[in-house]
């Protein structure tokens, strides 16, 4: 039980936090344009071993996914630079957005690549990390 | 800045505050307005009917007590606003910054006690000098303002809010009064929702979910309107009560519906409602308040 509730309070960030962390790619493929604005991201697949044996996986097999203007503006942002507030500032500004709704939005977006394995959050280091060699 | 307006209620935003939490009707209810930081503004209001010995005076002191405590309530100064219509009001605020200043105040227009909550963070003039500066109410009569995120109306007075669906870039609010009912429904963003599905797939997929009870009629006829400067231009259809809920008499005989472009702010705008009338003059209205009139399409 003190297990379970000291492991809850060391991945709970503030939204503070959250809205700082800077999202990287953690797959790089080519992205092919639509034409409409938006983009095919192919990446390729890395099936288990398990999976491979039993699934017969072709080699250079890979997966595509298909994004929409906005979506292709949040992975383009997804550089390991870009904050989550900048992201959301910037779909903001290019779409007329008010603040909730591009957060809510870029948020929503952002979580569901994480689930695919696609990106990554880089958390921003704090003052004395900073200093660590 | 944004202009906020619900429940008749409406107050001028500092940039980038919005509205997270919306609850209750026109008699009581709450909205939670926040930053990126946090909660900064609470709305809360409930209508006081006059009795016979009515003094709005006592209902606000005694609110103001309920709210910050016996000490602090005595510490709140008598606050005069700009605008005619409030009967008594007070606004305390926090000596010491970061702490939360009170504003209570009753309005004889609508017999409500409205209590506003700000989180001052430092000493400044948020409150007193910018949202109760513009603060304000309207007055029953005429076409009521409503304006949350970047969806904003006039409905005819007599409409009470229904239901709202939120979600981002798709904003609806649904309204009914005296047998009549009317849905403004705003889509973000245009060009990209255009892609996916022509205006008329976006009509029938509005008729569609009254399908239980209105027959969808296939015939669609272009519709334009003028809103000031900008012109949307659409298709609009009908949708006629099934014959077997002839009986339902509350259900209106047909329900009339248009989805329109709005190319300037790049947003779909689709109104459906009882009375073609008041459907037309809602979607003339989308977009009047709030809207920061630079007409840039995206992108």
């Amino acid at each position: 039980m003190a297990r379970v509730l000291l492991r809850g309070k060391e991945s709970a960030i503030t939204r503070q936090q959250a809205l700082a962390a800077r999202p990287v790619r953690l797959v790089e493929g080519p992205v092919a344009g639509t034409g409409d604005g938006g983009g095919r991201l192919s990446v390729p697949l890395r099936p288990k071993a398990w999976a491979k044996w039993l699934l017969r996986f072709p080699a250079g097999a890979t997966k595509t996914f298909e994004l929409d203007p906005l979506g292709l503006l949040v992975w383009e942002s997804c550089d390991g630079k870009t904050s989550v507030l900048q992201i959301v500032r910037k779909l903001e500004r290019r779409y007329h957005f008010s603040s909730r709704e591009a957060e809510v939005s870029t948020v929503a977006f952002l979580r569901t690549l994480i689930k695919k394995g696609l990106i990554g959050m880089a958390p921003r280091r704090g003052r004395a990390e900073r200093k660590r060699p | 800045m944004p202009t906020f307006a619900w429940q008749a209620w409406q107050l001028e935003l500092p940039p980038r505050w919005d509205p997270v939490k919306l609850e209750g009707d026109f008699d009581s209810g709450l909205a939670l307005i926040t930053d990126t930081h946090g909660p900064r503004l609470g709305l809360r209001w409930k209508k006081e009917p006059r009795r016979k010995r009515f003094d709005p005076a006592a209902l606000v002191r005694r609110a103001m007590r309920e709210e910050v405590g016996v000490l602090a309530a005595e510490e709140a100064k008598p606050f005069a606003m700009p605008c005619d219509g409030w009967l008594q009001c007070k606004l305390y605020e926090d000596p010491e910054p970061p702490g939360r200043d009170v504003w209570v105040g009753y309005s004889g227009r609508s017999d409500r006690l409205l209590q506003i909550a700000y989180h001052a963070q430092r000493r400044d003039n948020v409150l007193s000098g910018q949202i109760l500066a513009a603060l304000g109410e309207h007055g029953g009569s005429g076409r009521v303002p409503w304006s949350v995120f970047d969806l904003s109306c006039r409905v005819p007075a007599g409409f009470r809010l229904d239901r709202h669906r939120l979600n981002a870039g798709d904003l609806s609010l649904t309204f009914s009064g005296q047998r009549r009912v009317l849905s403004v429904r705003q889509l973000a963003v245009a060009h990209l929702a255009l892609r996916r599905m022509p205006l008329a797939r976006w009509l029938a997929g509005q008729q569609s979910r009254q399908h239980r009870y209105f027959r969808r009629d296939d015939r669609t006829e272009p519709v334009e309107i003028t809103a000031g400067s900008r012109t949307l231009a659409g298709v609009g259809g009908t949708a006629v009560r099934r014959r077997r809920f002839f009986w339902m008499r509350w259900l209106p005989p047909a329900m009339v519906t248009c989805a329109l472009h709005d190319p300037d702010r790049d947003r779909l705008v689709i109104v459906e409602g009882s009375d073609r009338g008041v459907v037309m003059e809602a979607a003339a209205s989308v977009g009047c308040l709030g809207y920061n009139g630079t007409g840039a399409p995206p992108g």
